[in-house]
């Protein structure tokens, strides 16, 4: 089990953030199976469970902050996300 | 954007006024035909071109390649200067690839006598020189001698026997910047940078088996070591996780640097700092770092490469013509207006082109000029120029990286299969090994513009001159 907290300056920071620690735990042959996320005024705190990477199709080297904005919508919220690979 | 708010310079130079968008610092240039400008303005790469434009402490022009295509923040064939003293560096104008660069070997060996075994000789490259994604290279190296590695590049691999001089004497900057800090970079590039050293990795990047097809320029293709009708290597690698970790750090750290120096950028993957701020030198030194990895990298990739050449064949030998980098920032004296200034240059899917009698060229091609490598795209032809003085005036001594794509990955996939493709690049006697089809379909030439085309722009625009053309053998995909 791995516990993660974040703190950024936005949710945008905070969401490219997360998702380069789980790109950096893949490079390191882990990848994510279960998580649990908290998320509060730009914080993030996540407990990921763990598995040893089989393989994997593609180099992604980064997740980028590319044109990125989350949107609300209803209850939820949504973005799209460019990885560079 | 469309056609008509660009100046037309000349056939192969168009000019986005400053005034454009309030903010921008400085005009942007494309150097492109008319067709290719049109192609361009199909994707982002000149909306990005523009946004580049923002950056504090421009110098000169946004340069624009016509090879460019979409990047994250800037494009991929961009070239941006900033004062060294007043301007900025930023991360996201370097590319996450640091130092992904292009080396090329070229050997005394008759194609012909090579074409028999080129099966063979490919697939023992292929077990040589590992590839595909997280890859571990050829060697592995402790924390003592990554650091060296990063601080030296390689120089690190001449000291290790990995290296001839001539090998760091044909390498841009001798396979070294000076000024990288290790304890810069950061732990998880150093985790990640332990185990790929000698590696192609995946995604673009190759090893290609060429002949020298025909030389344009007799003069200069001597003084490379390059023969008409001989075999030729191609290798294009990178700084692998350890450069990839390094940018996406220092693109979360100046989320912060940007805010605290009020920046007001149009696109976040620009965020930048003063150059001569702490965090500017803090990721210069990291960034420095890891174009020195990268530079060992890829020599020990030529290493390998050249020793089962020369196992293969017996007799034969295969020398370095250069190696040079195409994501990069380096800081150089140029003459802007009537002013010679020291400016940090940004060059992202760029090449370095410096012309006859530049001081940073090494003696065997100060008198020709630096050779420029722009491969093609797989199973298309590469060629090698060299920089010219107009280029040096145009475009900060810069030029085309590659042929540029025109077909996302994804598009690639949908349209293309793999299997196929490789059938067809038989077919038209190039042999392909490959870690994955969809790999190999994400890299077809009909995802790439026509390097010809390319070439008669850069060609057209003074930026680089013709030396010789290479035609693909045999081809190794990650």
């Amino acid at each position: 089990m791995v516990h993660i907290l974040m703190e950024a300056e936005d949710d945008e920071s905070l969401l490219v953030s997360f998702l380069n620690e789980l790109l950096y735990f893949s490079a390191k042959g882990r990848m994510a199976e279960n998580l649990t996320l908290i998320i509060t005024h730009h914080k993030l705190d996540a407990n990921i469970s763990m598995l040893p990477k089989i393989g994997q199709l593609k180099d992604v080297k980064a997740a980028t902050y590319n044109n990125l904005i989350i949107d609300k919508r209803g209850s939820g919220l949504e973005t799209c996300i460019v990885f560079d690979i | 954007m469309n056609l008509n708010q660009f100046e037309k310079i000349s056939d192969f130079e168009w000019r986005i006024a400053r005034d454009t968008r309030p903010g921008m610092k400085v005009p942007v240039v494309v150097f492109a035909s008319e067709v290719m400008l049109r192609d361009a303005l199909q994707d982002r790469s000149i909306e990005q071109a523009i946004n580049a434009a923002f950056l504090p402490g421009l110098v000169g022009t946004i340069c624009v390649m016509p090879d460019v295509h979409q990047g994250y923040g800037f494009p991929i064939g961009g070239v941006a200067a900033t004062d060294y003293e007043t301007g900025v560096i930023s991360p996201g104008a370097i590319g996450y690839d640091i130092n992904c660069g292009i080396r090329l070997l070229c050997s005394n060996l008759p194609a012909q006598e090579a074409k028999p075994h080129i099966a063979e000789f490919t697939a023992a490259l292929f077990r040589a020189c590992p590839s595909g994604v997280g890859s571990d290279g050829i060697i592995r190296l402790n924390a003592k001698e990554l650091k060296r590695v990063c601080e030296t590049g390689s120089a690190w691999a001449l000291k290790n026997g990995y290296a001839s001089p001539q090998d760091i004497a044909t390498t841009e900057d001798g396979g070294c910047i000076d000024g990288a800090d290790f304890g810069s970079a950061g732990s998880r590039a150093a985790e990640r940078g332990a185990d790929q050293a000698g590696s192609l990795g995946a995604g673009n990047h190759f090893i290609e088996v060429d002949v020298v097809a025909q030389v344009f320029d007799e003069n200069a293709a001597n003084a490379m070591g390059i023969h008409q009708g001989s075999l030729a290597l191609q290798i294009h690698s990178g700084s692998r996780g350890f450069g990839h970790q390094v940018c996406t750090d220092f693109v979360q750290k100046f989320q912060i640097a940007a805010r605290k120096y009020n920046f007001d950028l149009p696109d976040r993957e620009l965020v930048c700092a003063p150059l001569q701020s702490y965090e500017g030198q803090e990721y210069l030194a990291a960034m420095r770092c890891a174009a020195n990895y990268a530079f060992c990298n890829r020599q020990l990739l030529a290493y390998s490469a050249r020793k089962t050449f020369e196992d293969f064949f017996s007799g034969y030998h295969l020398l370095n013509v250069y190696d040079l980098a195409h994501n990069i920032g380096k800081i150089e004296t140029h003459q802007i207006g009537k002013n010679s200034m020291k400016v940090c240059v940004h060059r992202k899917g760029a090449t370095r082109a410096f012309p006859v009698g530049h001081p940073a060229l090494t003696e065997q091609y100060r008198l020709i000029g630096q050779p420029v490598l722009v491969p093609g795209s797989m199973g298309t032809e590469s060629w090698v120029l060299v920089g010219t003085s107009l280029g040096m005036q145009k475009s900060f001594g810069s030029c085309s990286h590659g042929a540029g794509r025109v077909l996302s990955r994804t598009q690639a996939k949908k349209q293309i299969r793999g299997d196929q493709l490789r059938t067809q690049l038989m077919r038209d006697g190039i042999y392909v090994q490959a870690g994955s089809l969809g790999g190999l379909a994400e890299e077809a030439p009909q995802a790439y513009k026509d390097i010809d085309s390319v070439i008669a722009c850069i060609e057209g625009a003074g930026l680089g001159k013709r030396v010789a053309r290479l035609t693909p053998l045999a081809v190794i995909k990650g």
